[in-house]
């Protein structure tokens, strides 16, 4: 087995179980609730867009990949964000769960 | 302007005194009466921080969303033990009270389908994903307990092989074990549904199943345990499981 193989992926670095846990919760919140068109119009497009970023960092693709090619000033951002997040996501669940 | 968390089914005004979560910047958490034991969850929210031009700046910015997102679901996970809730898309937002109620009262009949479907149900969601480091050392052991009894070249060539069906074939498998599992737990949840666009999004992908489950509150417990007896049986295939939930019913609402 190479060492580059037994290193966790990038992806993994990124993903733990809370920061999966948080990206579903934007997630949910952003694509699946129920829609009521309100008097503020906001931009599908937009809404879309941020949606597709985090599916992106849910989906195999990004969790799984190694060597995938990626932005990691970009990357380095979301896994910092997510991870601060998460802390606060994860008191709550883990309570429940 | 009139922020719109949820929808509240409850036979009276529903408690409040203790949500104080919400989204950054908001008002108290309020509820409105829609009559018929329907509730909207509501707060007041500001022009500057939730207009039309602060939610196009903010969108451009994940950790602004992750905020707004996590603030939101907050206000709606209070009402998971109310008789149903139906949490409304983030950044749905009205000029004022009565154009809340008024949108509404013209959408009633869609939004009176959606919770006799989910009344006294809560959503989970289930992630499967297959480790390919504990199925190799699963192997590794496997063959060091039997090198014992094989002599060198045979147990070397054998290992080699084992290791690389691994990475070939054990993957499909686990796609099926995976694809069992769902199809048990769907036995016992009122209705399921499997998000393939997520497993599928990459070729090699280790995702296996990324699926949401609506049950009964009733029968959570039994749900759960069902969850872990799978997991015991999937693990030696390697895979690992990831429960969340309670979520409101996000997945069931069509």
């Amino acid at each position: 087995m190479s060492a580059a193989r037994s290193r966790p992926t990038d992806a993994e670095l990124v993903l733990g179980e809370d920061e999966a846990t948080l990206l579903d919760i934007v997630d949910n919140v952003l694509s699946k609730g129920v829609v009521l068109t309100g008097d503020l119009t906001i931009g599908l497009a937009q809404i879309d867009l941020v949606y597709a970023r985090v599916s992106l960092l849910l989906c195999a693709a990004d969790r799984v990949m190694p060597g995938e090619p990626s932005e990691p000033m970009e990357r380095q951002a979301v896994r910092h964000e997510v991870r601060v997040r998460a802390r606060r996501a994860r008191g709550r669940r883990a309570a429940r769960g | 302007m009139t922020y719109l968390y949820c929808l509240v089914r409850a036979g009276r005004k529903p408690a409040l005194r203790l949500v104080r979560d919400g989204l950054p910047g908001a008002g108290p958490v309020r509820a409105l009466d829609a009559g018929g034991g329907l509730w909207l969850v509501v707060a007041d929210v500001d022009e500057r921080e939730y207009g039309e031009a602060a939610i196009a700046r903010g969108l451009g910015d994940l950790d602004w969303v992750s905020r707004r997102a996590v603030g939101h679901e907050a206000v709606v996970e209070r009402f998971l033990s109310a008789a149903a809730v139906l949490p409304m898309q983030l950044f749905t937002i009205f000029k004022t009270d009565e154009r809340a109620l008024e949108h509404v009262r013209a959408d009633r009949g869609r939004i009176e389908r959606i919770l006799e479907r989910t009344a006294g149900h809560v959503e989970w969601g289930l992630r499967l994903t297959w480790d390919e480091q504990a199925a190799r050392a699963a192997v590794e052991r496997a063959h060091e307990a039997r090198s014992a009894h094989e002599s060198g070249g045979v147990a070397y060539l054998a290992r080699k092989r084992d290791m690389l069906d691994v990475s070939r074939t054990k993957l499909a498998s686990a796609r099926a074990e995976a694809t069992r599992a769902f199809t048990d737990l769907s036995r016992r949840a009122r209705d399921a549904v499997r998000r393939t666009s997520t497993e599928q999004a990459a070729p090699g992908s280790r995702l296996l199943l990324d699926a949401a489950f609506l049950v009964p509150a009733k029968h959570v417990t039994a749900f759960k345990s069902a969850v872990r007896q799978a997991e015991k049986r999937l693990r030696p295939e390697g895979i690992s499981a990831l429960l969340t939930g309670p979520w409101p019913p996000y997945n069931f609402i069509r």
